[in-house]
């Protein structure tokens, strides 16, 4: 079986402006804070799904999938968002449509990973 | 005897997600309140065991050990906890429950994906209907 999903854009950098109205003056970039928590946090999902996948534990996939799809819905990480979405929301977590979807994920974290590098990058020299 | 909640500016934050948590507990502290955070449901749980002095308590609704919904059913069972209104975040927006958790006693819902904007709103209706009580 082939999964399919709609393209999407991979990072809305609009949403991540609106949290410019959380800095607060002398404090750390509120965004940076928020990109370097998110970043080291999504390998760890991966891994947790990964695990999830091998020992069959569906339920901890799910979890670790719905997490990731609010994080990265927050974040404007638009696309990763739909593809843990269409994993969260599988019939079974952990078969093959799920190890599919977890591939697209860590093809699409590549992508995603150079343009919050890059506007971290930007924000903080 | 409870604690008159309406007095202390602190905020129980539980969810395990920590790009949420970390969002939530700066824009409760630009609200001027004290945020106490927490990472999972069985974290507030047992803080609440003990503890009963929040303005508001802020919750994932599917986080590991203790869902948010439970935690809040055990607040509703407890006289010192039962005032303290309940915001639930959840990326769910199914109706049916929705309506059961409202039913269950959650104060007000905040849907994932969130802005500044929607957080302060719901915030503010959340601390206001505990007035109103």
């Amino acid at each position: 079986m082939t999964l399919t999903h709609t393209e999407t854009q991979a990072v809305d950098l609009a949403v991540l402006a609106t949290y410019d109205d959380a800095q607060i003056e002398g404090e750390p970039d509120f965004v940076v804070e928020l990109l370097d928590i998110y970043l080291n946090e999504v390998p760890r999902l991966f891994d947790s799904i990964r695990k999830a996948i091998t020992n069959n534990e569906g339920i901890t996939a799910k979890r670790a999938a719905h997490s990731l799809r609010g994080s990265s819905g927050n974040l404007g990480v638009l696309q990763m968002a739909t593809i843990a979405g269409e994993l969260e929301h599988l019939e079974n977590n952990s078969g093959a449509s799920a190890t599919e979807l977890l591939m697209s994920l860590e093809n699409e974290f590549e992508r995603v990973k150079e343009i919050l590098n890059a506007e971290r990058q930007r924000r903080s020299p | 005897m409870p604690t008159d909640s309406r007095k202390t500016r602190r905020i129980l934050i539980a969810d395990d997600d920590p790009v949420i948590r970390h969002t939530v507990t700066r824009f409760v502290e630009l609200e001027g309140y004290q945020p106490v955070v927490v990472n999972d449901g069985g974290a507030a749980y047992r803080l609440l065991k003990t503890d009963s002095n929040f303005r508001g308590a802020i919750f994932d609704m599917m986080m590991p050990h203790l869902e948010g919904i439970e935690v809040m059913r055990f607040m509703r069972t407890e006289r010192r906890l039962m005032r303290i209104p309940v915001m639930m975040i959840t990326s769910e927006l199914d109706l049916k429950l929705m309506a059961n958790s409202f039913a269950a006693g959650v104060t007000i819902f905040l849907p994932k994906p969130f802005t500044t904007d929607q957080f302060q709103s719901t915030f503010r209706l959340l601390l206001n209907h505990q007035l109103e009580n």
